[in-house]
């Protein structure tokens, strides 16, 4: 059973802020 | 050489697999939202995760008589979709609602997160539920919705059968009680205040509260949607405390002394970028525009995790978990619905801390 694992916290991380600072610069993504 | 190709293939092959399956979700995602369903639910309060997961786990049927599972699961990267989303959710949550919502639903979503986590808390512990489940569900519910069962889970590290289970028991249960709660509000005579603040501090799901309160009426659904945001803002510091006491006290092993090392390394850090775009949104660094994009980044994200754990789910370790976990939930979500009641009508009718 894989469980997560938080060897991916950082990397989630910078992606989380990096997919921020896209729509700040007027990334067209809708739901 | 020739393993690290073939999983490299297998990275590509399963983020391809993930995505176009998770464009299948968003698509049936869109027809389930502009449905109208009997009782007057809305679709919408058939959330996304569930399409996700269930468009995940046909793939999972469909993968496993040809044994590509394998081949795949290095592309299915579900932690990392989630903890993506869990981000990109804290820049959505302000601190700043606590305050503009005021006293009422202050008052109210502490009682209610308080008294709700400690008693599913106790009940999953009576039930022998597992640790990790024991934490989901108690957030789950006390918290009220997916994106808390989901920081939940990201802070205790829970396997993804446990999220997923509870995610649909949320979603699921959420739609009696959108239709049940106005006709029983009505039955009782409820001020539109008071069952604005029941229905805020019971049901689970953002989509579902505001349900409940259309029906009910305007002045009910402007109160329920105060409750439940004050409710959603307050996940950050449950999923903080949670990451906390799961690093300290639950993955200690006996005998271990306390050790900041060692608790540091246990502490999921996604929870610390969380709160980050949390105090960046709260301090208002993030325009309106910018917050819907982010919004809908975050439904993405989460719509990749959830076909991801479809994909990876075992049917046998849902099945291992068995009904226990639905009792409990159905208790507590008993206990939350009279608690509700009370702490909304005294401080609300009694109070009228509502205005």
């Amino acid at each position: 059973m894989r469980q997560f694992k938080i060897n991916e916290d950082w990397l989630a991380v910078l992606l989380g802020f990096a997919l921020m600072a896209l729509a700040i610069l007027g990334l067209p993504i809708k739901f | 050489m020739q393993k690290t190709e073939s999983s490299r293939a297998g990275v590509v092959a399963g983020l391809a697999l993930v995505f176009a399956l998770a464009g299948l979700a968003w698509f049936i995602t869109q027809q389930v939202y502009a449905l109208k369903l009997p009782f007057g639910i809305p679709g919408k309060s058939l959330e996304y995760p569930l399409w996700a997961a269930l468009v995940g786990l046909a793939g999972n049927l469909v993968l496993k008589p040809f044994k590509a599972h394998e081949y795949v699961r290095p592309g299915l990267r579900t932690e990392l979709f989630l903890k993506t989303g869990l981000v990109l959710l804290g820049a959505g949550l302000s601190l700043g609602d606590l305050i503009k919502n005021g006293a009422g639903a202050i008052v109210q979503a502490l009682i209610m997160i308080t008294a709700v986590f400690f008693f599913c808390w106790w009940l999953a512990g009576k039930f022998g539920l597992d640790e990790k489940l024991r934490a989901v569900m108690s957030t789950a519910i006390a918290v009220c919705g997916v994106s808390a069962a989901i920081a939940a889970a990201g802070s205790v590290l829970a396997k993804k059968e446990q999220v997923t289970y509870v995610t649909t028991l949320v979603i699921v249960t959420a739609l009696p009680l959108m239709v049940l709660m106005p006709m029983l509000a009505g039955a009782m005579g409820l001020s539109q205040s008071v069952a604005g603040a029941w229905f805020g501090g019971n049901i689970d799901t953002t989509a579902a509260v505001v349900g409940a309160g259309t029906i009910y009426g305007e002045a009910a659904q402007k109160i329920a949607s105060i409750v439940k945001t004050t409710q959603n803002a307050l996940i950050g510091v449950v999923a903080f405390l949670l990451a906390v006491y799961y690093a300290v006290v639950v993955e200690r092993r006996s005998g271990e002394r306390p050790n900041p090392r060692l608790m540091w390394e246990r502490f999921p850090k996604f929870v610390l970028g969380f709160i980050a775009a949390s105090i960046i949104f709260s301090l208002g660094w993030i325009g309106k525009d910018a917050a819907v994009t982010i919004g809908a980044l975050k439904n993405w994200a989460f719509t990749l995790a959830f076909v991801s754990m479809g994909l990876e789910l075992s049917v046998s370790e849902v099945q291992r978990m068995g009904w226990r976990p639905v009792i409990v939930f159905l208790i507590t979500t008993l206990f939350n619905t009279l608690l509700a009641l009370g702490v909304a009508w005294l401080l609300f009718e009694r109070l009228t801390l509502g205005g």
